[in-house]
This record gives structure tokens, C-alpha cells and sequence, in this order.
């Protein structure tokens, strides 16, 4: 019984209860506007608003020529949000990539072979699993340097442990199932059961579970970046909210500087969440009730 | 069943907390940089100095011997000296302690007070728009950067309204006539952090208590008493609350980890002198023995209330059984 | 119900609290305290391992020198009430007022001069002073108020030397070893401020009334940390302190709309540096292309440096050129010839003069062995401003076809990566002083492995260095610094971005008898002067 499988399960009935159609409605759209804005974004916005402005162009109210204003270097808060989106959204996408990968591979290796292996595997986990994250995320961020690949692979490295014991828990009654039984009875190896026949009926649960890490993924993000463990070559809106922060932005009144960032990153991550929960009634029927 | 599965879970814990000291060794030793260097700013030391100061804090000695070291005085309470500092990091972190546990602490109760009521409206009222919102709320402060809301809020309340201080603990040099003051002066600078702290968690809990209440509310022993002809109040506080608290309890527990993360980010924006932002400083200025001291502390907590939670779990909870 | 009427408790009680707030914070009746805000927490109250800037301010409060500077940056007796020096110049004689006591009542006496500046020299601590103490070769105590000072060679800094005297009879129980950890945690001095507490990054300092000086009108001084200067402006509009000093760039529109509030902006001694790894040794690990002065000259004059100030300092400041300060006596103005101001065709003339050539056509150029002019450019972490420039920098050099890439860690770490010589670039600071020795040093070759950042190595400017330290006529040791500087901008081993302004306030509407030092266009704080602490009093209405 660990926290996030608390916390799912309990969101997830709550979902049934209240038609969790309209808010998975609300969460794709949401998400593919962004993805598309991180996509086609570079074209539709003028190329020339992220360079730096001059002294008047420093912190702007949102007008015609800005419609979000400018931050304090004169750049155009939309432009920057735009470039952000693109950055925040490959972070949180790569990051939970790594955690997906590593948490089925544990999670298969650990249900498919059992025993001792499930034991020290899951033990593993277990520490991942109760270690609080941002601290760890901290430490480790300071000690590989702060540029993005090593933000993706933090996140990555910190967030697996909950996919791997969903993975486990759903190889075991996979495992059990007669078409695998009749595999292994056939003399098929380990490697080729867990990738053909195991992974493809893990999967589903794992795409759901996935899309929630991704929520995880771009939070972490956002504050690694407020703490100043952010790459400060890539603007994702977490090293925007980390300037606004730095530069006053806040109590200079600046409201269009630091609520915009704010904005996305709880839209997206909404998103994202509202999304995990709809894809895991949708393609999990077999789990309703407990 | 019962005794081997606490037999069990003891040892699992204990292995996961030595697990813990020895990831915290190790990550400590890989960390850039040489902290002498960092305690040193003088660039006319002599060789001699460096290794005399090399002795004192024992970096010259080989892993292994650091290894034994730092477990022997781990035993003996003994966590080091901070580089930064130049004091016991005991003492560096007692000091820090008391700050994080009151507003933590307080925050907890503000949460579980406030999630409780309206979990318990939400799921009175299951399926009206009171419910729906409180599902919204929740999803968007669980959505939500903390250190972000902490800025909105600073924003808010102390530059547009003027109602509390920015930041700090007491007014700085502030000599305080009554103790009632000094008190109050406290009060008014713990109110802002308390609130953020609160608002990440009230989502939470809510949200557990409308569920579980929602469960037991359709337990048949609700029907029956319902059937009796029982006031509705009268069956929440007599039956269904008392039930309902048991996942509350173990949820608090379990999310001390998130509330770990929170506080890092709360008493970063609020400049509160706590554990939280002594991480954050202790990072900065890589001292390490500081550092690994309130993440060794911080760890073990959270892996001791786990524990605990676990096992309160399965021993209240019939129906868990592993 | 029962539950509505908590609900009521809590709220009165909010409002209550919120109400008390209101007042502002009111210190107790008969007290004046004045409370500075700083955005650097004081590391030790130790003056021998303390580097910090507030360490400094602190300190110039609690103890006392043999001389200080006047408002106009003379010297004047502090400890010694006179002294002369023979016709040589080799040997110094100060008389120490009489009647100095410690703060704990003990009487000072030469002993303590003596102690106190063998104890740095002998164990080389005193980060922030030791340069003061060069050249001394020998100290004699004749007799109880008599100090006399011997040298090899005439020491033209003698009084300049503001080094804090230490108390002999409690810092002699400490052994060498300890000496450089040692907390100090409750500091005795002679100065007009007696230590009182230290706390959560608030120092609080009480009057001396037994000070043979003028006694401070104000009965406590308080110097309070904040971790952002957002923070700090704030607390300044709210009345929580009284001044600031280190005030953020981007608060200076906030308070200088506050009517409460008299915000200077002065300049302060030292700049702000792009380090380059000039290192020639085989261990450097810089890039080998930055030995190249054509290419730090290039930078230099690519770098837009009015509107990085204008951008990110808040139009405070002013560009930077050579090593010391413009408004100082000892500054070297380049001729026109020399000056590299900021011009984008210059800088490529240079660099195609200098056979860097984009051959690929990928906007960054290559020098003849097709390694490409692409440098890593290190800013620290929580300078948020330094990482600002950063990236102006690295758009300014785009247009010179040099790529550069940002990177930011904590200074601990640069700190290392400076000393081993494992870096292209980057940015930071020095505070300077007076005496222009201090910045002087930075480059000597004496100093590579520890303050000599670039690692920089030149014949001439050592033996310059040495000579003007002995040069008792201003002139002369005028043009020898002079000589220094235009070597050293010729050489570019650092790219002076600008020379910083710091934004200091007072509360005006409570406090008064403050200016600044020097007039017009001084600082009220970290100005190696302690007139405004003896002077600023409150308003009594």
C-alpha cells in the first residue's frame, strides 16, 4: 500500500462516480492544444520576438504589440510561452519515457520470474517508491549538472517505482493466464514470453500509467527549475517562473510575467492527469471495483 | 498471519532504512567539487593547513575507512560538522526543526480539519455541484507548482492587501515588550506559509474522505440503520465518520513524502528558517555533511511513517491482507 | 452548532492578528534600533576566515584598526592617535590613544597590535586583510601604547592598512590549527559597537558608550539576511527595516515611488569580469583558442556593455574598461586608440584579421586548424543577474560568428573549476578598495592557483607590481599602476564588463543624519567608513 496507489485508486472511483466523460473531453483537447501550439507554434509566432528588447521594452503591460506583455529582458511573454511549451512539454514526455522503460522492464522482470528476483526488485523499488522525491531530485540534479538531459534523466530515474509495481502486479495475472502457460509448456524462452506475449497485455495499463507520470514529469520540472536546478539555455516555463521569481516580477506587479507560465503548467499537467484516469477506465474495464 | 507479516515488514524497513544511509553515503561522495576548497576560502594556506584539515574532518582517509566512520558516528548521533556553518550539523539542524514541525504540523491540522468537512459535504451531496467542485479543486491544487501558489499568495495578501509580512519567522530586531507580542508576531508571519502548506493537502484529503464515506455510506449497515429511521447526522457522526477515518489516518502518514517536497518549496518562498530551506541552503553551499544530515533525517521519517502506516493499516483494516 | 462558532473563533483571531500587523512593527519605548537589510548571510563572525561582504560591515563596527578613512577617504587615527616614520621610510611608529578598553574592560595595549598582525601573517589567515599586511618584515612593542613597524622596503599602503585589531588575551587560548574554525561566536572589540547576538542570519550589534570616539546615536544596529531582494525591498516599503544595502536592480522603480524611502545608487570599488582561461600550462583545460588575445580583444568589443547595464542593471553602473574604478585617482583611462568600445565591425575585422574564418558556413567561425571558436561561458547559479548578462553575451557574440553556451553551477563549484584551470569563461566579481594594490594582485603570477582567476602570467606587470608597492610619491606609483592597467587591458585576461553601482535606502521618514560618502556620489553602507552608524539618528516627533 504506497501512496500513489492510494491516491489512484481512490481519484479513479471517484471518476466513475462523477461521469468522468466530460473531464477526459476536457483533458484531450486541452493537451492537444498545447501539442499542437509546441509543434506548429515556431511558425505561427513572429520569428523575432525572442530576442532581447531594448531598456523600454523591459516588462511591458500585455498591449497590442505584446498581447501578454513583455518580461524583463523586453521578450514577448506569448513567444516565450510558445518556445516554452516545446521545452517543458520534451521534458515531460522523454522523462517519463525513462520512467516507463525502466519501470516495465523491473516491473515484468520482477512478476515474470518471481522469487528472489521479485523480492530484491521489489525491495528496490520500495526504496524508490518511500524516498521523498523532490530531495532526491535535488540532490541528484546538483550532483549531474544542470542542463536538460540530465533534468529528463532525474525526473526519469526518480519517478519509475510506481509503474513498476502496476507492472508487476498486472505480469502476475498475465502470467497465470492459460495462453502463456501453453507458451511456456512449448519450450519458449524468458526473453521472448516477457516481450511477445507479456509486454503487449501490460501494455495498456502502462500507457495509462504513463500519462499520469508525465503530469508528475512536468511539475518536477517546474519546480527543479524554481530551485534554480533548471538548464538556463532552455526556457521551459519553469526557468520563466524562476526569473519572474528572481527578478521581482511578482511584487513589481508584473502579474502577466508570472501567471501565464503558472497557467500552463496547470493546465497541462491537468490535462495529463484528467487524461491518465480516463485512458485507465477505457482500456481497463477488468479492473473495475476492487 | 499477523505476526510474521510485522516480523516481515519490520525487517523490510529496517533493510530499506540501511539501504537509505548507505545511497546517502555514497550519492554524498560523488557530488562535484572538493569541499575544502569550499571551507577554505584562503589562498594562502599552506599544504599543511589543507592537511591538517583534511585529518579533522577525515577526507584523507581511504572510502571504506569513511564508510565505517560515518556509520560508527552515525550510532553515536554524531552527523559531522557543516562546512558552512563551522558548528555540528546536529545543532545546525535542531535549531531548524521546531519551525518546520509548527507550521508543518499546523498546516497538517488546518488540512485535515477543512478536508474533512468537505469531503464529508461532497459526499452528502454526491453528484451535485458541490461535489464536482470539489473534485476540481482538487485535481487543480494537485496540479499546481507549490512554490507558485506560495508567490500568488505572497502577492495577494502581503503586497496588495498589506495583511501579513512577506517572509521570515519574527520581525527582524524587533525587541518585543510582552511575550504576548512576540507571540502574535509569530503568528502573523506563520499564517501565509500555513495557508499554502494547507491548500496542497485540503485537495487531498477531501478527496479520500468524500471516497471512503461514499463507501461506507453504501455499507449495509448504513442501509439498516438508515431503514431504523435514524437522523441522518446522527449516522454520520455515529457510524459513518468513525469509519471513514482510518484511511484519513493512514493517508496522512503516507503523504509525508509529498509533504517533504512542499515544505522545500514553501519555506523557499516564505524565507521560513526550517528544515525545508535549510536543504535548499545546504545545497547551495555544498555542505555536504549538512545536507546528507536533514536528507538522512528527512528520508528515514518518511520511511518510519510509512512503516507505521503500513502496519496500522493491516492490523485496523480487515480487509488488507498481503 | 458547535462547529460554526470555531469557525467564528478562528476568523476573529485572524483578523485580530492581521490588525495587530497593521501598526507596522514598532520597536520598545526608549530603544532605537535601526535595522539593514542584506541579501548575504554572514558566514563566521571569525575576521580571519570570514570572506563575506556583511562579515566586513560587521566587523568594521566591532573592532578597530590603527587607522580608518575620513568621509573624503583620508586616513585618520582610529587605535593610534599619531605616528611618523623615519626618513628611510622603513620604519613606522604609531602611539596609541590612551585609555582603550576592550569590550569585556580589559585595557589594549600595543601587545595586541603586535599579536594580531603576526597571527595573520604567521598562519596566512585573514582573507579579507592580509594584503594589507605585505611587506612587513618585523613589529616591536617598546612599550605598552607603541607600536613600531619595520619594512624591507618602503610600504606605500602603510596607511591604508585598516586591519582589525584582535584581542591577544582571548585569541592567544586558541590553538593554530583551530584558529581558522574557530566561531567567535561572541566577538570582542574596541569599536564603537559591542556585539549582542546573532541568530538566523540577524546580527544584532548594541552602542559602546565606553567608545573613546563619538558614542552612536543609534542605541542598536541590526543587520538582518534575506534569501531574494524582492523580499527585502518589500520588508523596506513595509517598515519592517530602516535601510537596505545590495538592493535589486529590479526593485529600484518600487522604492524610488516610495516616499518613505531615500534610495541612492552609488558606485562601489571593484567590477564585474569575464574571466578567460589564459592558463599556458600544459594542465589547462581551457580552450587553447582563448590564448589568442585577438579573440578576448574580439569579445571585448562585440559585447554591448551600455545596454547590459541598461537591460539588467537597471542603468546602474558604468562600462567597465581597465582594473580600477573610473572616479579613483589611481584609474587608467585607455586612449582612444586603445579603447575597445562596443563595435560589432571592429570586432570581426579583428577576428578576420586574425585568420578565424566561418569556412562551413554554419555562422561560427574556425580557426586554420578547423577547431571552431565555441566557448562554455560558467555564471553562477543564483545570480540571476549574471546569468542575464550571460545571455546577452551569448547574442552579442553570435553576431561575430563565436558560439558560445551558457552554463550555471553554484560558485563552490566554479570556485574549483577557476583553480584548476578547467574552464573557458565566465562570469563574477571583485570588490575592490582604496588601496589599488588589492585588484592589483589579482594578476600577478604569484597569485595563479589562487586569486589570479585567468591564470594570467606576465614578466613586466609582476615587476611593476612589486615596485609600486614601494613608491612613496603618489605620482610615480601613479604611472606604474597606470603601466599595469594598459597591460593588462591590452592582454584582456579579463573582459570588464562594468564597474558595479549598489543600491543602498534609507527610511527617511524615521531616520536622519545619514549621507553619502563620499558626498554625492558615496554609499551610505560598505564604504569602509563608519561615519553613518555614528551619525544616523532617528526623527522625533
Amino acid at each position: 500500500m504506497h501512496y500513489k496507489e492510494f491516491r489512484y485508486r481512490k481519484l479513479k472511483e471517484f471518476f466513475r462516480a462523477v461521469k468522468n466523460n466530460k473531464m477526459a473531453l476536457f483533458g484531450s483537447v486541452t493537451l492537444m492544444f498545447f501539442l499542437l501550439v509546441a509543434v506548429f507554434g515556431p511558425i505561427l509566432m513572429p520569428f523575432s520576438t525572442l530576442d532581447f528588447g531594448n531598456v523600454e521594452d523591459i516588462l511591458l503591460p500585455p498591449s497590442g504589440d505584446h498581447l501578454l506583455g513583455t518580461d524583463d529582458m523586453g521578450r514577448d511573454i506569448l513567444a516565450n510561452l510558445i518556445s516554452g511549451s516545446r521545452i517543458s512539454l520534451l521534458i515531460g514526455i522523454m522523462a517519463t519515457l525513462i520512467s516507463m522503460i525502466i519501470g516495465c522492464v523491473i516491473g515484468i522482470v520482477s512478476g515474470y520470474f518471481g522469487k528472489r528476483i521479485d523480492q530484491l526488485l521489489m525491495r528496490f523499488t520500495d526504496f524508490f517508491l518511500v524516498i521523498p522525491w523532490l530531495p532526491l531530485m535535488m540532490v541528484l540534479a546538483a550532483v549531474l549538472g544542470t542542463n536538460i538531459w540530465n533534468i529528463i534523466f532525474v525526473i526519469g530515474i526518480t519517478s519509475w517505482a510506481g509503474t513498476a509495481r502496476i507492472v508487476r502486479a498486472q505480469t502476475l495475472s498475465v502470467k497465470e493466464r492459460q495462453f502463456v502457460e501453453r507458451t511456456i509448456s512449448l519450450g519458449a524462452g524468458s526473453k521472448h514470453i516477457m516481450l511477445h506475449h507479456i509486454l503487449p497485455n501490460v501494455f495498456p495499463l502502462v500507457f495509462a500509467n504513463t500519462v499520469l507520470v508525465a503530469s508528475i514529469a512536468i511539475v518536477s520540472e517546474t519546480t527543479l527549475s524554481f530551485l534554480g536546478l533548471g538548464d538556463p539555455s532552455q526556457a521551459s516555463w519553469g526557468m520563466m517562473l524562476h526569473y519572474a521569481f528572481e527578478s521581482g516580477a511578482a511584487s513589481a506587479g508584473a502579474y502577466w510575467y508570472y501567471l501565464p507560465p503558472g497557467f500552463c503548467v496547470v493546465a497541462v499537467v491537468l490535462s495529463f492527469t484528467l487524461m491518465g484516469y480516463a485512458f485507465d477506465e477505457i482500456l481497463n474495464p477488468k479492473l473495475k471495483g476492487r | 498471519m499477523k505476526k510474521r507479516s510485522l516480523i516481515q515488514k519490520s525487517i523490510y524497513a529496517v533493510i530499506t532504512i540501511f539501504a537509505v544511509l548507505v545511497f546517502n553515503y555514497l550519492l554524498f561522495r560523488v557530488l562535484p567539487g572538493d569541499p575544502l576548497s569550499m571551507m577554505m576560502r584562503n589562498p594562502k594556506a599552506t599544504p599543511e593547513m589543507i592537511e591538517g584539515m583534511r585529518q579533522l574532518f577525515g577526507l584523507d582517509q581511504p572510502w571504506y575507512v569513511q564508510l565505517y566512520l560515518y556509520f560508527k558516528n552515525l550510532l553515536a548521533g554524531d552527523l559531522g560538522m557543516s562546512f558552512y556553518f563551522k558548528q555540528p550539523v546536529s545543532s545546525v539542524i535542531g535549531a531548524r526543526i521546531m519551525p518546520t514541525i509548527i507550521m508543518v504540523g499546523l498546516a497538517e491540522v488546518v488540512a485535515i480539519f477543512a478536508g474533512i468537512i468537505i469531503g464529508l459535504i461532497a459526499a452528502w451531496k454526491r453528484g451535485t455541484r458541490i461535489d464536482v467542485a470539489t473534485l476540481g479543486f482538487s485535481l487543480v491544487t494537485y496540479s499546481m507548482p507549490t512554490f507558485w501558489l506560495g508567490m500568488v499568495i505572497v502577492v495577494v495578501f502581503s503586497v496588495n492587501l498589506h495583511l501579513f509580512p512577506t517572509s521570515g519567522i519574527l520581525t527582524p530586531g524587533m525587541t518585543y515588550q510582552t511575550t504576548g507580542a512576540m507571540v502574535a508576531d509569530y503568528i502573523r508571519h506563520l499564517i501565509l506559509p500555513t495557508l499554502t502548506m494547507s491548500i496542497v493537502l485540503i485537495g487531498e484529503y477531501a478527496l479520500t474522505m468524500r471516497n471512503t464515506l461514499t463507501d461506507v455510506l453504501s455499507e449495509d449497515y448504513i442501509t439498516t440503520a438508515k431503514a431504523k429511521g435514524f437522523d441522518n447526522k446522527y449516522i454520520l457522526r455515529k457510524h459513518a465518520l468513525p469509519n471513514a477515518m482510518l484511511p484519513m489516518v493512514t493517508l496522512i502518514a503516507i503523504n509525508l513524502g509529498l509533504v517533504v517536497g512542499g515544505t522545500v518549496q514553501v519555506e523557499t518562498v516564505f524565507s521560513w528558517p526550517g528544515l525545508g530551506s535549510l536543504m535548499y541552503e545546504a545545497l547551495r553551499a555544498r555542505d555536504y555533511p549538512l545536507l546528507q544530515g536533514v536528507f538522512l533525517l528527512v528520508t528515514v521519517s518518511v520511511v518510519v511513517a510509512n512503516f507505521i502506516a503500513d502496519i496500522t493499516y493491516s492490523y485496523i483494516d480487515p480487509r488488507v491482507k498481503e | 452548532m458547535k462547529k460554526n462558532k470555531l469557525l467564528a473563533w478562528i476568523l476573529a483571531l485572524l483578523v485580530c492578528i492581521s490588525l495587530a500587523g497593521c501598526g507596522g512593527a514598532q520597536t520598545t519605548e526608549g530603544v532605537n534600533t535601526f535595522r539593514i537589510g542584506t541579501t548575504t548571510s554572514i558566514d563566521t563572525l571569525n575576521p580571519l576566515s570570514s570572506y563575506m561582504q556583511v562579515g566586513f560591515e560587521v566587523f568594521l563596527l566591532i573592532y578597530d584598526p590603527l587607522v580608518r578613512y575620513d568621509e573624503n577617504f583620508e586616513s585618520v587615527g582610529s587605535l593610534a592617535e599619531s605616528w611618523t616614520s623615519s626618513e628611510d621610510g622603513l620604519t613606522w611608529t604609531f602611539n596609541l590613544r590612551e585609555g582603550v578598553i576592550w569590550h569585556d574592560g580589559e585595557p589594549l595595549t600595543s601587545d595586541d597590535v603586535k599579536f594580531t598582525y603576526d597571527l595573520m601573517m604567521e598562519n596566512g589567515l585573514g582573507y579579507m586583510y592580509s594584503s594589507y599586511l605585505t611587506g612587513i618584515s618585523a613589529i616591536e612593542c617598546p612599550d605598552e601604547k607603541t607600536v613600531v613597524i619595520k619594512t624591507e622596503e618602503p610600504k606605500a599602503n602603510m596607511l591604508m592598512n585598516t586591519t582589525p585589531i584582535l584581542p591577544q588575551h582571548i585569541w592567544s587560548e586558541i590553538d593554530t590549527e583551530e584558529l581558522e574554525l574557530y566561531t567567535n561566536a561572541s566577538p570582542v572589540g574596541t569599536g564603537p559597537f559591542k556585539f549582542d547576538s546573532s541568530s538566523e542570519g540577524v546580527i544584532k550589534l548594541v552602542k559602546n558608550d565606553a567608545y573613546f570616539g563619538t558614542v552612536p546615536a543609534m542605541d542598536e544596529c541590526v543587520f538582518v539576511s534575506y534569501s531574494n531582494t524582492d523580499t527585502m525591498a518589500q520588508a523596506l516599503s513595509l517598515g519592517e527595516i530602516d535601510g537596505a544595502f545590495n538592493i535589486g536592480y529590479a526593485q529600484k522603480k518600487q522604492l524610488d515611488a516610495d516616499e518613505n524611502v531615500t534610495l541612492i545608487s552609488g558606485e562601489i570599488p571593484g567590477f564585474t569580469q569575464i574571466g578567460v582561461n589564459v592558463w599556458t600550462d600544459p594542465a589547462s583545460k581551457g580552450n587553447p583558442l582563448l590564448k589568442d588575445k585577438a579573440i578576448r580583444q574580439a569579445i571585448d568589443c562585440a559585447i554591448d556593455k551600455q545596454k547590459m547595464i541598461d537591460m539588467v542593471y537597471g542603468g546602474e553602473g558604468s562600462v567597465g574598461t581597465t582594473l580600477l574604478n573610473p572616479g579613483q585617482f589611481y584609474h587608467y583611462e585607455p586612449t582612444a586608440e586603445e579603447l575597445r568600445s562596443y563595435n560589432i565591425e571592429k570586432a570581426n575585422a579583428r577576428l578576420d584579421q586574425a585568420g578565424y574564418m566561418d569556412t562551413d558556413g554554419d555562422g561560427i567561425r574556425e580557426a586554420s586548424n578547423g577547431s571552431k571558436l565555441e566557448f562554455s561561458l560558467i555564471t553562477i547559479a543564483d545570480n540571476s543577474d549574471e546569468i542575464k548578462a550571460g545571455q546577452l553575451i551569448v547574442s552579442d557574440c553570435e553576431k561575430i560568428g563565436i558560439g558560445i553556451k551558457n552554463e550555471t553551477m553554484d560558485d563552490g563549484a566554479l570556485y574549483d573549476k577557476i583553480i584548476s584551470g578547467d574552464f573557458d569563461l565566465f562570469i563574477w566579481g571583485w570588490g575592490g578598495d582604496i588601496d589599488p594594490s588589492v585588484i592589483l594582485e589579482l594578476l600577478t603570477t604569484g597569485q595563479i592557483g589562487a586569486n589570479n582567476e585567468p591564470h594570467f602570467s606576465n614578466a613586466e606587470y609582476d615587476a611593476l607590481f612589486l615596485e609600486q608597492a614601494t613608491m612613496m610619491d603618489e605620482k610615480e606609483r601613479q604611472a606604474a599602476v597606470f603601466e599595469m592597467q594598459r597591460i593588462a587591458y591590452d592582454e584582456a585576461p579579463y573582459i570588464i564588463l562594468l564597474y558595479d553601482n549598489n543600491l543602498q535606502a534609507i527610511r527617511s521618514d524615521r531616520w536622519t543624519g545619514f549621507k553619502q560618502i563620499p558626498a554625492e556620489t558615496g554609499l551610505f553602507f560598505l564604504n569602509i567608513n563608519f561615519d553613518n552608524y555614528i551619525n544616523i539618528k532617528p526623527i522625533v516627533e
